[in-house]
């Protein structure tokens, strides 16, 4: 049931259209300007509003329409047009649009799947409240959690709850955030800070983000929190220039918490006095490493400071500091509401609660999930994510980003915790999961990967900012067939170094999407140094398009489309691809009604 | 506090709290390699070379960064941490781009730094150039002669123009030395007592006799023929080689104490059981490769008129009477002694000479500069024949018959390989035949009690070692490798020297001769990219001046008649100095040679850049710079300038000056050169203002900086009597290896031509150059010690001040400030002013009426530190300060109103108006806050004894006011009671006054101009003849500040030594000048 229903008429409707980036970018403002002027239109008491992501990706836009009952309906992937017709039959006539509902409060839909195994702690108030409403915020019990530490908890008690709760850094190495919370306030000085790592960099991550534009009170009270347990009285939100609506809403939320007095000095009459700043990062993506992101914020270049000391210990400005990102701090307000043993009833003996993924790649339902750990990988992938949608065989999933590693397809039965999943030589990361099948080349992934930390290395460190160059180009002559012997040998011992010796967490975990590739798809190195052939048929240098004389009907569909006239032929007559000229853009072949045309 | 114990490769040592792991190790002489750090700067961790093992850690430590903790368990040699360390360095090595040496050395067989040899030839120092040469050849004149020059070929001069002549050049500065007259003897060690035999007195030979000799071995030398040189004098023609020439470089040889046996051939006169019997403990053979090969073709034995070219040289050579009026010699052969007997023939009269070659000009193996003298002398040249038969009538030859050939497929050489054309024969007419196709060697020696292993006619040896299968016997040259170069054989004699001097020495021969780590752009200059070399200026090769065609005929004078100096100058400017200028101080390069790190192993794209030359002083190298980032820390951290930044990301980061302008006009750059004195690699260096830069090996000298009165200590870097470059590090002296752009940069008066050397006196009005002896008589006639004045310079010593002193009623010095004075009226006569340590310390420091950063850069930079680290700056003067964006508050006040400010702080501190003094100087004027006021720059006594005053007032004393002297030994002068001049009170009129390194009248000093044309007498002594020695009676030469000894006293009232970095140019030493008058 939502909030804000209660005092709804009998009769009466709410409209709320998904408007973070995901929704936006589907059409969301287009759909509710549509709902704008039907109500316009037709007069009706229909309140219409918005709200941030409701993991749904794959089915935006979405709209919810709830009754004055309280009942929710969910239609996705709406459009103007049919905004129009869910206006006309479910707000006028009072009939649902059943084909297009995709949840609802009682009916069954073809996407419950995807919401029946998930467990919503950090999403709580994603997509239920309009994130620009305080008032709906504290109506689903935004910053109570606050209150009762400040009335009724020391720091130390705060911390100890943290700690017993068994939450660890959602940013991806897994630091038990208690301990860290520990040992900041351990740090003697009277100055500390608090500050939120919302540099959201991983490809294919946009967790942070969906918090941010859904949810910013969560992230602020979580602050809070943190800052009332070590003793800081002043926090920095480091958030990506790229997320503008994230940051538009949280400057609206923070805003709208010292109006109310929630934010800025004696916090609801107590000696606890909390500021927050936001400080927009330029996006490079080095300045999601803690102490980079601390340089950023002093205005150096984002570099990664050695450590010891740590940030615990001198932070920004050489001050102690606490650093955690959006959603580990977006947990603290649950568990300190209630109580770490409700928290740690989720999840394995070493990773409580739960995690959120960003589902994307190859997957059917791609979107935002939140899931207790301890879940295996085969159900998100599958359960909630519907598989591959390709509808191809399932290959691996890179988990973790450039940072993360490739876990293969025998390994789905993995359990999604912080030490299964290192195992396997990925790791959790921000928890991004981009799904690949069997189309795609192993060694182009690893090769892609590589491109993207090799261009975002800060050049400090000798074997990340040569290393990873070093590594890249082996990478690009394997996948242009000028791989030699000799070269895999030579990536492991690269990979070896630059792993154990880099200075920062980007330089030591650059080379994990080689290595879990490596180990799980060694053949398709050999497959291309050897025998020059990429077995996904996907590196360029590698395949050749050619057409089956005798599958070939010679309708020459795909001469016409081929972009640069490689394909020669009379009507009626088998066709021929001049492989010197052809491009291997793949048109053809996406062409061919008849299967004639192969990948070799 | 207490010490931490740790260990360190598992040996127990201690440490303070607060030390790093690096510190630790170093101090226990532990090497722990590190690019990045420098003692000056935060740990910063880029070049992560310093990793080691800490037992418990997580991954290894980075030792400049990680603090040592009781009980740490470090190792710091592990394989893991030496393989990584190979790695990194070989990473590094990837993207670097430059010749550590250059190409030139690199191909010479000896390893001779051409780059450094050339630069001294440059600079006008040919004995430092032979020097060199000798390091590695002993033989310059002769290789100066006769030296195939690989070099040349490699040289990149090539890729602009015309190769840089080097063989030239050595031969210039060899023959100069050798003529000078006082040529170069090399160090030889105290005597060893052990005895060596060197068979053989050609290039290996005397090679190896001058390396053993140098090391203190008694070393003879036999030698078959009746004189010394072997293949240089019996197998190189006397136009080539004069032979009394050659024998004066021998000579050099035996003046080491070499002794040479003539006429004693190996195997015959001595041998191995003699030489054992009369006590020489190692033998080398250097006997070469003495015998001709024969044609091998019919009719070659016959009794007269067919030779090989060794025996037609040798008997040359031996000076036999060999007439060839009107014969038509035929050479059979191709290579460098075809081309010798051929123009050898030609000078004995021949009245034709032809060189028959089996293949075409191409393929010949003689040099081409030969090929082309003997074209022009008139040598004619078949090609693609070669003899069947010689036909000969009553033992002499009559005619050849040749069988033309054709070129077929290349054989092993590379060289295509010539066929027989079957029918093709011919004859032609010769009556004096020489077969000049390949030598071999006699080892006739060899017997059954002296069993040399042997391997195609050539001694085996330790290709490193040089050792042979006996002990004790070692070998080398073309007896090993078959007929090959005079410098290879002489580089054979040097390894092999090395080897025997360890033997001698009853060591274990383990050691060749150390290899350095060497960076190439390229292997061959072929594979270098010419655009690369746009940029220089063509400039056209010097000409060898040479006997024309009329001028060599029927003699054997030498033809190339040498360069004359004005050439060899104008020839070594030509050279593009490739090599590396931090060649010798490169970290780079010796943590790449202690761990074997190789060039190419992880090889890949890099990107080249320009070289940026805009700086005055500075020349920056992105092609080798490896990013640790020290420029861009120090010019940020310690000097606060913030010039340099990072640019880009990943693999295409750069260093770059700010805006991206070119470093020269970069306005935030301060010139003190920091930069440079950190960067480990050759990416930023000094300008060095000389002709040609070296890179030199120098010789450092720590001295006192000359400039100004912070005292700081810097190294004078000399090469031979040339002054290089000033430079520093961290850890020297007060100012902690820190320098300005004064003290880094403005010392090449050192260097100056316009110094004056010699005494002048006046003369029919004008100045003329004396004698010391004459200059100093009228000098003492002219000085009464009664009345005579001294102005002294704040440049001089302290010893020289004193001396000053003892011989003169008055002295004063024009510009010195009496701001001591006004200290030593409210403190007393001893007061004791701060140090610098009392900045560091400080919580506040007013920096009163000066602008210190300008007057005193490098104590600035404390007082910047000291900021950054908490302390309340208050800058106080009337220009703005690159201090004041450091400083807590600026207060802008005319220079001649600094007094009144001051007494108006002192007035408000004594009525107790203390939020007034608060408000400037935040409460902590005052004893517990460690404040400290910093005067100096223009202040006088006046202005000093205000600020004394003021500190007074606050309860402080001397130790809470530091005094910035403005020149180097001012506060010394005061000490030894030097006045500062004030025209009112003393008057020069008609007195002797000697003027001791002022210059009043350059720098415009208006009253003290006045005073002086009033003199009755005037001397200057001065470096150079200034606006005020021009004035001058008499002009005496003053040295540098470089070649003098003695003591300076800094502002902190700290005693320095002056230590000379080279010999005083006028002869005397300032302090004698002084003494004799």
């Amino acid at each position: 049931m939502r909030i804000g229903v209660s005092n709804m008429k009998k009769g009466d409707f709410k409209i709320i259209v998904g408007l973070g980036s995901c929704g936006i970018a589907a059409g969301g403002n287009k759909v509710y300007e549509a709902f704008k002027a039907n109500i316009e239109k037709s007069n009706k008491p229909v309140t219409l509003d918005e709200t941030g992501c409701m993991g749904m990706c794959y089915k935006e836009v979405l709209v919810e329409v709830i009754d004055s009952d309280g009942k929710s309906i969910i239609y996705g992937e709406v459009t103007p047009e049919k905004a129009n017709k869910i206006f006309e039959s479910h707000i006028i006539e009072g009939k649902p649009v059943i084909e297009w509902v995709v949840k609802a409060d009682d009916m069954e839909t073809s996407e419950d799947a995807f919401f029946n195994k998930q467990m919503r702690i950090v999403l709580r108030r994603c997509g239920a409240i309009n994130p620009e409403s305080i008032d709906e915020a504290i109506a689903m019990d935004a910053y109570k959690a606050i209150e009762k530490a400040i009335k009724t908890m020391t720091p130390e008690q705060v911390i100890e709850e943290v700690l017993n709760s068994g939450l660890r850094g959602r940013g991806g190495a897994g630091f038990p955030t208690g301990m860290k919370w520990k040992f900041a306030r351990a740090s003697q000085d009277s100055k500390k800070y608090i500050v939120c790592n919302a540099d959201e960099g991983d490809p294919g991550a946009f967790m942070d983000r969906s918090v941010l534009e859904g949810d910013p009170h969560s992230l602020i009270e979580g602050m809070m929190i943190a800052g009332y347990a070590i003793g800081a009285d002043e926090g920095y939100i480091y958030a990506r220039a790229e997320y503008p609506l994230a940051i538009q809403r949280l400057k609206i939320a923070i805003r709208d918490a010292e109006e109310r007095g929630l934010l800025g000095k004696n916090i609801l009459g107590s000696d606890f006095s909390f500021k927050i700043k936001i400080k927009e990062g330029a996006g490079a993506f080095v300045c999601g490493e803690e102490t980079a992101l601390l340089g950023s914020i002093e205005g150096k270049r984002g570099m990664p400071r050695m450590r010891p000391p740590f940030p615990a210990v001198k932070g920004l400005w050489d001050k102690p500091t606490n650093i955690n990102n959006v959603e580990t701090y977006a947990n603290v307000a649950y568990i300190i509401l209630h109580g770490a043993a409700e928290y740690a009833k989720y999840g394995t003996e070493k990773s409580k609660g739960t995690k959120v993924f960003a589902l994307a790649g190859k997957i059917a339902k791609g979107g935002l999930v939140e899931v207790p750990m301890g879940m295996q990988l085969k159900e998100i992938i599958y359960d909630i994510g519907g598989g591959t949608s390709s509808g191809k065989k399932f290959k691996a999933v890179q988990m973790g980003g450039p940072s993360g590693g490739c876990i293969p397809a025998d390994l789905i039965d993995t359990i999604i915790d912080y030490d299964s999943v290192n195992q396997t030589g990925a790791i959790m990361g921000s928890g991004g999961m981009v799904v690949m099948d069997e189309d795609n080349c192993m060694v182009d992934i690893a090769r892609f990967f590589l491109t993207f930390t090799q261009k975002e290395s800060c050049g400090k460190c000798t074997y990340c900012r040569i290393g990873t160059k070093r590594m890249l180009e082996i990478l690009e002559r394997i996948t242009k067939g000028e791989g030699k012997e000799g070269d895999i040998e030579l990536l492991e011992e690269l990979c070896a170094n630059i792993k154990k010796n880099s200075l920062c967490g980007l330089g030591q975990t650059a080379p994990n999407p080689v290595l879990t590739t490596l180990k799980y798809f060694r053949h398709e190195y050999e497959a291309h140094i050897r025998d020059k052939k990429c077995p996904a048929k996907q590196c360029k240098a590698l395949i050749e398009y050619k057409i089956l004389e005798d599958k070939c009907i010679g309708c020459t569909a795909c001469s016409r489309v081929c972009p640069v006239k490689a394909i020669s032929g009379e009507v009626k007559k088998a066709h021929k691809i001049d492989s010197s000229i052809c491009t291997k853009c793949g048109a053809c072949k996406a062409t061919c009604k008849f299967d004639a045309i192969i990948v070799e | 506090m207490g010490k931490i114990n740790l260990t360190i490769n598992g040996i127990a040592v201690t440490a303070n709290p607060g030390q790093t792991i690096l510190d630790v190790a170093r101090e226990n002489d532990v090497l722990i390699p590190t690019l990045c750090h420098d003692d000056r700067l935060k740990p910063f961790g880029s070049c992560l070379l310093c990793r080691v093992e800490v037992e418990g850690a997580r991954g290894n430590m980075l030792a400049c960064g990680t603090q040592v903790t009781e009980g740490m368990v470090v190792r710091t040699e592990t394989e893991g941490v030496n393989d990584a360390r190979k790695m990194c360095l070989e990473l590094l090595l990837s993207q670097h781009y430059g010749d550590c040496t250059a190409p030139c050395s690199m191909t010479c067989p000896a390893g001779i730094d051409v780059q450094g040899y050339i630069a001294h030839i440059a600079n006008g120092q040919y004995q430092e150039a032979v020097k060199l040469i000798k390091e590695r050849n002993p033989l310059p004149v002769v290789c100066g002669r006769v030296c195939t020059r690989p070099c040349e070929d490699q040289c990149r001069r090539n890729l602009v123009d015309e190769r840089v002549g080097i063989d030239y050049l050595k031969r210039f500065a060899a023959d100069y030395d050798l003529n000078s007259g006082n040529h170069y003897v090399p160090y030889k060690k105290p005597s060893t007592g052990k005895k060596a035999a060197v068979i053989g007195a050609g290039p290996a030979g005397l090679s190896c006799a001058f390396y053993l000799a140098k090391e203190g071995h008694d070393v003879t030398i036999f030698e078959r023929w009746p004189k010394g040189g072997g293949m240089l004098r019996y197998g190189i023609p006397e136009y080539r080689m004069p032979k009394a020439t050659l024998d004066k470089e021998i000579d050099t040889i035996k003046e080491l104490g070499v002794e040479i046996q003539y006429e004693k051939t190996f195997g015959v006169d001595v041998t191995y059981e003699s030489l054992k019997k009369d006590g020489y403990d190692a033998i080398f053979l250097g006997v070469g490769s003495q015998v001709g090969q024969p044609i091998g073709c019919e009719g070659e034995a016959c009794p007269m008129g067919v030779y090989s070219g060794v025996d037609f040289l040798g008997r040359v050579g031996l000076g036999h009477n060999i007439d060839l009026s009107g014969k038509h010699v035929v050479v059979i052969g191709g290579g460098n002694t075809a081309i010798d007997a051929s123009r050898t023939a030609l000078r004995l009269g021949a009245e034709k000479v032809t060189i028959a070659y089996r293949r075409t000009k191409k393929e010949m193996p003689a040099h081409e500069m030969e090929i082309e003298e003997a074209e022009y002398e008139g040598v004619e040249f078949e090609f693609l024949i070669a003899p069947k038969k010689i036909v000969s009538e009553a033992g002499k030859p009559i005619y050849i018959e040749f069988i033309r050939m054709e070129l077929g497929e290349p054989d092993a050489s590379g060289r295509r390989r010539p066929i027989e054309i079957p029918g093709s024969e011919f004859q032609m007419p010769a009556d004096y035949v020489i077969g000049a196709i390949g030598q071999t060697q006699d080892l006739s020696f060899i017997n059954e009690n002296f069993k040399l292993e042997v391997n195609r006619n050539r001694l085996v040896v330790d290709e490193d070692l040089l050792t042979t299968n006996i002990e004790g016997v070692f070998a080398g040259g073309d007896v090993v490798t078959g007929p090959q170069t005079a410098i290879k054989a002489i580089a054979a004699g040097r390894r092999a020297a090395y080897s025997m001097d360890q033997y001698l020495r009853g060591k274990k021969i383990i050691e060749k001769l150390p290899e350095l780590y060497n960076h190439v752009k390229a292997e061959k200059l072929e594979d270098m990219d010419k655009k690369e070399f746009e940029q220089y200026e063509k400039k056209e090769k010097m000409k060898m001046p040479m006997l024309n065609k009329e001028e060599r005929k029927h003699n054997f004078k030498e033809v190339e008649l040498g360069f004359t100096e004005e050439q060899a100058k104008a020839e070594a400017q030509r050279c593009l100095s490739c090599g590396c200028k931090d060649v010798n101080e490169c970290k780079l390069r010796e943590f790449a040679t202690i761990y074997g790190a190789k060039q190419d192993r992880l090889a890949g794209a890099i990107t080249k850049h320009p070289i940026d030359e805009s700086h005055p002083f500075i020349s920056r190298d992105k092609n080798k710079c490896i990013m640790c980032g020290r420029c861009v820390r120090i010019c940020l951290e310690v000097q606060g300038a913030g010039a340099l930044g990072f640019i880009s990301r990943g693999y295409n980061t750069t260093i770059e000056p700010s805006f991206g302008k070119p470093f020269g006009e970069d306005s935030r750059c301060e010139s003190c050169g920091q930069c440079v004195s950190t960067c480990p690699v050759g990416a930023l260096t000094e300008k060095v203002e000389l002709p040609k830069p070296g890179p030199f090996a120098e010789k450092t000298t720590e001295t006192i900086c000359n400039h100004c009165g912070t005292g700081c200590t810097l190294k004078l870097n000399t090469a031979g009597d040339v002054f290089v470059r000033a430079t520093s590090e961290a850890g020297l002296g007060v100012n902690n290896g820190n320098l300005c752009e004064k003290g880094r940069f403005q010392n090449s008066f050192i260097n100056s031509p316009d110094r004056l050397l010699k005494p002048m006196v006046r003369k029919d009005d004008k100045l003329v150059e004396s004698t010391w002896e004459e200059a100093l008589k009228i000098v003492a006639e002219n000085m009464k010690a009664e009345t005579a004045v001294a102005i002294v310079s704040e440049k001089a010593t302290n010893e020289e001040a004193a001396e000053l002193m003892k011989r003169f009623k008055e002295a004063y010095s024009f510009e010195l400030k009496d701001a001591a004075y006004g200290l030593q009226e409210v403190f007393g006569k001893d007061y004791k002013n701060a140090t610098y340590e009392d900045i560091d310390n400080a919580d506040l420091i007013l920096c009163l009426g000066f602008d210190i950063k300008e007057e005193n850069p490098v104590a600035a930079l404390k007082v910047k530190a000291a900021s950054e680290k908490g302390a309340v700056l208050v800058m106080v003067s009337q220009a703005s300060s690159k201090l004041d964006k450091f400083a807590k508050m600026v207060v802008r006040v005319d220079d001649n109103k600094v007094r009144e400010y001051t007494e108006a702080l002192t007035k408000a501190v004594k009525d107790e108006k203390l939020a007034e003094v608060a408000a400037t100087l935040d409460g902590k004027l005052k004893v517990e806050a460690n404040p400290l006021i910093i005067i100096g720059g223009a202040a006088g006594y006046a202005e000093a004894k205000a600020a004394a005053e003021l500190a007074k007032a606050s309860g402080l004393g001397a130790q809470n006011i530091l005094l910035m002297q403005n020149k180097p030994n001012s506060l010394g002068l005061i000490n030894e009671g030097v006045k500062a001049f004030k025209a009112d009170e003393c008057s020069l009129k008609d007195k002797a006054v000697l003027i001791y390194g002022e210059d009043p009248i350059g720098i415009e000093n208006v009253e003290a101009e006045k005073s002086l044309k009033e003199t009755g007498f005037l001397a200057v002594c001065d470096m150079f003849l200034t606006e005020t020695a021009k004035l001058a009676d008499v002009v005496l030469p003053l040295n540098s500040f470089a070649e003098t000894e003695g003591t300076y006293t800094n502002s902190e009232g700290r005693v320095q030594k002056l230590n000379k970095a080279l010999e005083p140019k006028t002869g005397k030493t300032n302090l004698d000048v002084i003494k004799s008058l």
